[in-house]
């Protein structure tokens, strides 16, 4: 079963790899992952939410109040590790391919200086 | 106190379903409300249009999740396996009859198709199930099991239109094509049927199943000939192979002793349970087969072959219900795997 991980999907996934998070924990998470350039909305984030525990993925670890705002905190199961794992496995296999395409062409110069100075620093920080 | 960005928010989230709010209403008013800039009123359009297209995500999953459900209750997938394997066999009967002309001599050409079609299609629908084609042989499933009964009504030609219910002389066309069509609706349905079957299971029903199918495809012909309406199943052609009555009878036999276990442990029935109803159904076999010949009925194997036709595979039918309704109760209501946990503090 190889169907390919949307990116949201992805992105969700990915957010919960460093510890649990409540959902507007993942959005800012999402947004700092894909470096400022995707930002998922309450309406994609929830819906996925709930498909990804359903399917087994994600659970919920705990259960917050604080400042009289109910928090919800999500993380990854183990199914879901395994799944994030092997989805960024080919995500790293196709950009391997890709440099060496971009070796042969000649090109990778100008590829190793986009992948070293890019203009949005993908660091990735977690929020509490 | 609630203001008009939270009650505009409030407002969206309402269209969301009763077990998705129970859930997650809560956590999202707080991500939309953490995500507003200060002294927001109303909801971006671009925020509005994405709760929007998460309400019809989440009836879809709900949709979508009582859907599988329906079609696990409906067709539990060991029970569609052996749907779809007697399906398989009707195909064979059905080529058996077609290589015989002279059954087929008022269909000719583009009538010949519709009337032989439906019976052929169920071989490469196995075929292609087999193969992990399951989408393809769902539809496939789907548009012969009722489309083309439908069709063939429809042009009149009910001679040899598959059957719909089934009568005493016909094969019940329409309950084990719709078993199969949505057995192949659940995904994975084909391989976990197999294993839920298990490895003797599935080796006793694929042997049963042919046994049965070839036997009453290449048993003895009947009084009449061609053989009545719609029973392809029933129909060797003068030119078909002929076993003996005697010979018929005892491969029938085998092949319901290897096929009813299966169908009953498909329909949760074990241990001697199980082994008392084999006995009673391959007895109860004999038993009609002796009857007939002390009644002095010279085509007594004829008069077998037609009950037995209707009655395997309604007990395949009764097997899947018990099976579903089982399935029911173990597991509560269908797509209860959604969560639905009790709505958050306030």
């Amino acid at each position: 079963m190889a169907t390919r991980m949307q990116e949201p999907t992805y992105l969700i996934l990915a957010a919960l790899a460093s510890g649990p998070q409540h959902g507007y924990g993942i959005m800012k998470e999402a947004e700092q992952l894909s470096g400022g350039t995707r930002r998922l909305q309450a309406g994609t984030l929830y819906a996925a939410l709930e498909r990804l525990t359903g399917e087994g993925l994600l659970t919920t670890d705990r259960e917050e109040v604080v400042d009289a705002r109910f928090r919800r905190y999500y993380r990854l199961t183990d199914d879901g590790v395994a799944q994030l794992t092997e989805e960024t496995a080919r995500r790293r296999s196709q950009a391997h391919v890709v440099t060496q395409r971009l070796r042969a062409a000649g090109l990778l110069a100008r590829a190793v200086d986009v992948l070293t100075h890019p203009s949005t620093p993908p660091a990735i920080q977690a929020t509490s | 106190v609630t203001g008009p960005l939270e009650s505009r928010f409030r407002r969206l989230i309402a269209l969301y379903p009763a077990g998705h709010r129970a859930v997650y209403a809560e956590d999202m008013i707080n991500a939309l409300m953490d995500g507003a800039r200060p002294g927001q009123r109303r909801p971006h359009l671009r925020t509005t249009v994405d709760l929007l297209k998460g309400a019809a995500a989440a009836w879809i999953l709900r949709f979508r999740a009582r859907g599988r459900g329906w079609q696990r209750v409906a067709a539990p997938p060991a029970v569609a396996v052996l749907a779809l394997l007697i399906l398989g066999i009707h195909s064979i009967g059905a080529t058996f009859d077609a290589l015989d002309g002279a059954q087929f001599t008022p269909y000719r050409g583009r009538l010949a198709v519709v009337v032989l079609l439906p019976h052929l299609i169920w071989l490469p629908i196995l075929v292609a199930a087999a193969v992990g084609l399951r989408r393809p042989a769902m539809w496939a499933a789907w548009v012969v099991g009722i489309g083309w009964p439908l069709l063939n009504t429809a042009s009149g030609v009910s001679g040899w239109a598959p059957s719909f219910l089934g009568s005493p002389d016909q094969f019940p066309w329409l309950p084990v094509a719709l078993l199969a069509a949505a057995g192949l609706g659940v995904e994975r349905g084909v391989r976990q049927g197999f294993q839920a079957l298990g490895r003797t299971g599935s080796l006793a029903a694929v042997l049963g199943v042919l046994i049965l199918g070839l036997t009453l495809a290449t048993g003895p012909a009947g009084p009449q000939a061609p053989p009545p309406a719609g029973t392809l199943l029933l129909g060797p052609g003068p030119a078909g192979p002929q076993l003996s009555p005697d010979a018929a009878l005892l491969l029938l036999i085998i092949g319901l002793a290897l096929l009813v276990p299966v169908c009953l442990g498909a329909a949760g029935l074990t241990g001697r349970s199980r082994v008392l109803a084999t006995v009673t159904a391959v007895g109860a076999l004999v038993l009609l087969a002796g009857g007939y010949t002390w009644s002095g009925s010279s085509n007594w194997y004829w008069n077998l072959r037609l009950q037995l036709s209707s009655t395997v595979p309604l007990t395949l039918l009764i097997c899947s219900l018990i099976a579903g309704l089982r399935t029911v109760r173990a597991k509560g209501s269908p797509g209860s795997d959604l969560s639905t946990a009790a709505p958050p503090p306030a």
